[in-house]
């Protein structure tokens, strides 16, 4: 007596909601430091934009941020950095900016970076005052301020601001009014040119989960949440309505065509291993088509391009024929492997074709270049063909060469819709369900960021709106 | 037995696909379960490398089958059983085995194999070498070919040492390079050649206006084919003399609007519901749901 392993269906709804949970609170409590970045990265910018001073090196802003001002006076005093992860992370020295924690090759050109504006202006000033644009001002020697307002360079600077002034001035409001002391200027150059002495873990290496991903967690929770609700309805015995797929309803007729012609079946699932999903579909699919040749005593050939896919593809053919009281029927060397090469494995196949001439050919997976050599040599024997692939630039081959497509999602569907499993069917509901949301996300954003480029829009909620979207979307 | 065949995979498959999920969405703070995404592959390029003896033992199974039994078309069959252990034996002589490789000596005559060619040329050894990587190299010059005018100075080639060969393995090497550039690299460019009179024979077919969409396939495929070849200008140069429209009717530009709105939106949409798809049947593979692969009713 052997025992099958099922896994807990009834507890699948709860197994999903628990993880819907998990992963809000896992974004809850990412949630805290998602501004604080935000905020770093301004106050970046603000450095850069304005904060030129001589010898090109960034010097103390005109005016301190705000949120860092106090933080700013004590690192005067002490040297230490005047950079916007005091906000994140209020103890001293504790800080991690990446492009201010980098080696010192090129301190200046990589925290100028962030405002692209000011770069060029900036590099000729330092190269006026002869100090090379890689060169750091040791931490040993702070620049005094008597060297910096007597450098030659507040011109330059000055210079800097004008082709900044979009920068500054989009800036501006939230620069709060200037300390007028100036060796904020030296006490900042030292601290910029000095890179973290022992590499500060950031705080982004703390974090547990990868908040980029987090869009994907919530289509894939959303999915697994609808298709558990629909495949417990569906098992509870409510009719669900799958469109009719064309392909698939000709599958029957394709192999009773063969079957009255007295000739065989070709089955290619794709040129791709057993990892990709395309294959696992096509092998699926298989199964059902060999069942209707195990019924109508048809010859079926399948030759494989991987071995591993052959030994998967076996078994499921035998399975099949068992199953429909056909053992004796079953053939395993019509399910065989001929080539790794793609090519190679186009002129095994075409070869088979022209040999065995079957009436009605089958592709379903992945296909690259092969696709259409395969349906043209179908063609050319006359058999009828039914494809599907998820590969968008082969779709079109098979539209032309072949009787019937599948095309994308559908092949996914067709073991849904062949084997009217309501576990299946209840899957491919919410899969249909989510494409809904995703429809309705995408006319919902398109039309967002479509009012926010308008004269009306910029501004206005529908502006923080589109750039909320468009961030989700990354 | 019947766990081993199917309750193991689901097992198997259950816990590896938690691990895989698990692994995409953790964050920096875990870098060995970060790791996962990488490692994961290396080992499924391992379990794959073993399939190819899977393969190569059905090939010849099958084949020497055919033959012993021969069936109609068992010539076939001693071909691919020949070419098979022909190109086998050549390539395992032809690699770098440490007991084929020639002692090299400086002063030695050997065959410098060409990388890239069956152009093999026999040269004398000058120096060796180690160069930064620790790999041996050696500095050659070419010996004089019988029939050709002995160059004044002689060129010093640095070359790897590995490509240094005896006259039995240059031999070999070539037979194989014959083989493999000749006659397997030349079908494979065959049968990619005959891309081109299918797509001509399938586009027959599918332009052949029958109805509504047909002909609106037809339209876009000829504005796009023809904003691909030069003569799309001269049409467009032409358009241009009828009053009004003329001017906008630009064949390049509508090729690139074809190409950038309608035809992309399509393949977004259908890359969309392949994704959904993908997403939907890998769970209900790692679920267990879908078990037709293992074999018997989902």
């Amino acid at each position: 007596m052997s025992v099958v392993w099922r896994p807990p269906r009834k507890l699948v709804p709860f197994l999903a909601l628990f993880l819907c949970l998990v992963s809000a609170l896992v974004l809850v409590a990412q949630q805290d430091e998602v501004p604080a970045a935000a905020a770093f990265q301004s106050e970046m910018t603000e450095i850069t934009a304005d904060v030129v001073g001589d010898n090109g090196e960034l010097t103390a802003p005109d005016a301190a941020p705000p949120s860092t001002s106090e933080t700013v006076a004590a690192d005067e005093q002490t040297g230490e950095s005047l950079n916007s992860s005091d906000a994140v992370d209020p103890v001293p020295g504790s800080m991690a900016i990446p492009e201010i924690s980098e080696p010192q090759a090129e301190p200046a050109a990589t925290v100028v970076a962030p405002s692209a504006v000011p770069v060029v202006p900036v590099l000729e000033p330092m190269a006026a005052v002869e100090v090379p644009a890689t060169h750091a001002v040791p931490v040993s020697e702070p620049v005094s301020t008597a060297e910096v307002t007597a450098a030659p360079v507040l011109e330059p600077a000055a210079a800097v601001g004008a082709p900044a002034e979009p920068v500054s001035a989009a800036t501006a409001p939230v620069v709060p009014a200037v300390d007028p002391v100036l060796e904020p200027a030296a006490a900042v150059v030292v601290a910029v040119a000095e890179p973290a002495k022992e590499p500060v873990p950031a705080a982004e290496d703390n974090v547990y989960f990868d908040v980029k991903r987090a869009n994907v967690l919530v289509i894939i929770l959303t999915l697994m949440g609808l298709v558990s609700y629909f495949t417990f309805h569906a098992q509870r015995g409510k009719e669900m309505f799958i469109r009719r797929i064309s392909g698939l309803s000709a599958l029957e007729d394709a192999v009773g065509r063969a079957t009255e012609m007295g000739r065989g079946v070709l089955y290619i699932p794709g040129i791709m291993d057993m990892d990709d999903i395309q294959t696992i579909a096509g092998v699926t699919i298989m199964g059902h088509v060999a069942k209707k040749t195990a019924e109508y005593d048809t010859p079926f050939f399948a030759p494989m391009t991987r071995s591993f896919v052959m030994s998967v593809a076996q078994e499921i053919v035998k399975q099949s024929y068992l199953e429909m009281g056909r053992p004796d029927a079953y053939r395993p060397d019509r399910i065989n492997y001929l080539t790794d090469d793609q090519f190679g494995y186009v002129a095994g196949v075409g070869g088979i074709m022209m040999r065995e001439k079957p009436a009605a050919c089958f592709y379903l997976g992945t296909f690259y270049a092969e696709s259409l050599i395969l349906a043209e040599t179908g063609n050319a024997v006359g058999a009828i063909q039914i494809a599907g692939t998820a590969e968008p630039s082969q779709i079109p081959f098979f539209v032309a060469a072949c009787d019937y497509t599948l095309i994308g999602e559908e092949l996914f569907a067709a073991s849904a819709y062949l084997s009217k499993n309501p576990k299946e069917v209840g899957s491919l509901k919410g899969q249909d369900i989510v494409k809904l949301l995703i429809i309705l996300v995408m006319i919902v954003g398109t039309l967002l960021v479509t009012i926010a480029q308008t004269e009306y829009g910029a501004g206005t909620v529908f502006a923080t709106l589109a750039e909320n979207f468009m961030r989700l979307l990354k | 037995m019947l766990f081993i065949k199917r309750t193991l995979p689901l097992i198997i498959t259950f816990i590896t696909g938690i691990i895989m999920i698990v692994a995409f969405f953790s964050g920096p703070a875990l870098p060995s379960v970060k790791a996962l995404e990488d490692t994961f592959p290396k080992w499924i390029q391992i379990i794959m490398s073993f399939t190819m003896l899977l393969g190569a033992f059905s090939l010849l199974r099958i084949n020497l089958n055919k033959i012993s039994r021969k069936v109609e078309g068992w010539g076939y069959s001693m071909t691919l059983i020949i070419g098979f252990l022909t190109m086998a034996v050549l390539g395992f002589l032809s690699g770098s085995w440490p007991m084929f490789e020639p002692q090299v000596n400086v002063g030695d005559k050997y065959w410098l194999v060409a990388e890239d060619s069956m152009s093999d040329r026999h040269v004398t050894v000058v120096a060796s070498s180690l160069d930064e990587e620790g790999n041996s190299v050696v500095d050659v010059v070419a010996d004089p070919v019988a029939g050709q005018e002995a160059a004044d100075a002689k060129v010093v080639e640095r070359a790897p040492a590995y490509r240094l060969k005896g006259t039995f393995m240059a031999w070999i090497n070539s037979v194989q390079q014959v083989l493999f550039v000749g006659v397997f690299k030349s079908a494979q460019a065959t049968m990619f050649s005959l891309l081109a009179f299918f797509v001509a024979s399938a586009s027959f077919r599918a332009f052949r206006v029958k109805s509504k969409e047909a002909g609106l396939l037809m339209g876009a495929a000829f504005i796009v084919m023809l904003g691909n070849v030069p003569i799309g200008n001269l049409v467009s140069r032409v358009l241009a003399y009828i009053p009004i429209i003329g001017p906008s009717l630009d064949i390049a530009l509508i090729k690139e609007w074809i190409l950038t709105y309608p035809s992309s939106a399509a393949q977004s949409a259908i890359l969309v519901g392949a994704m959904l798809g993908y997403i939907s049947a890998s769970m209900k593979i790692i679920f267990g749901v879908e078990r037709s692969h293992l074999g018997g009713e989902g």
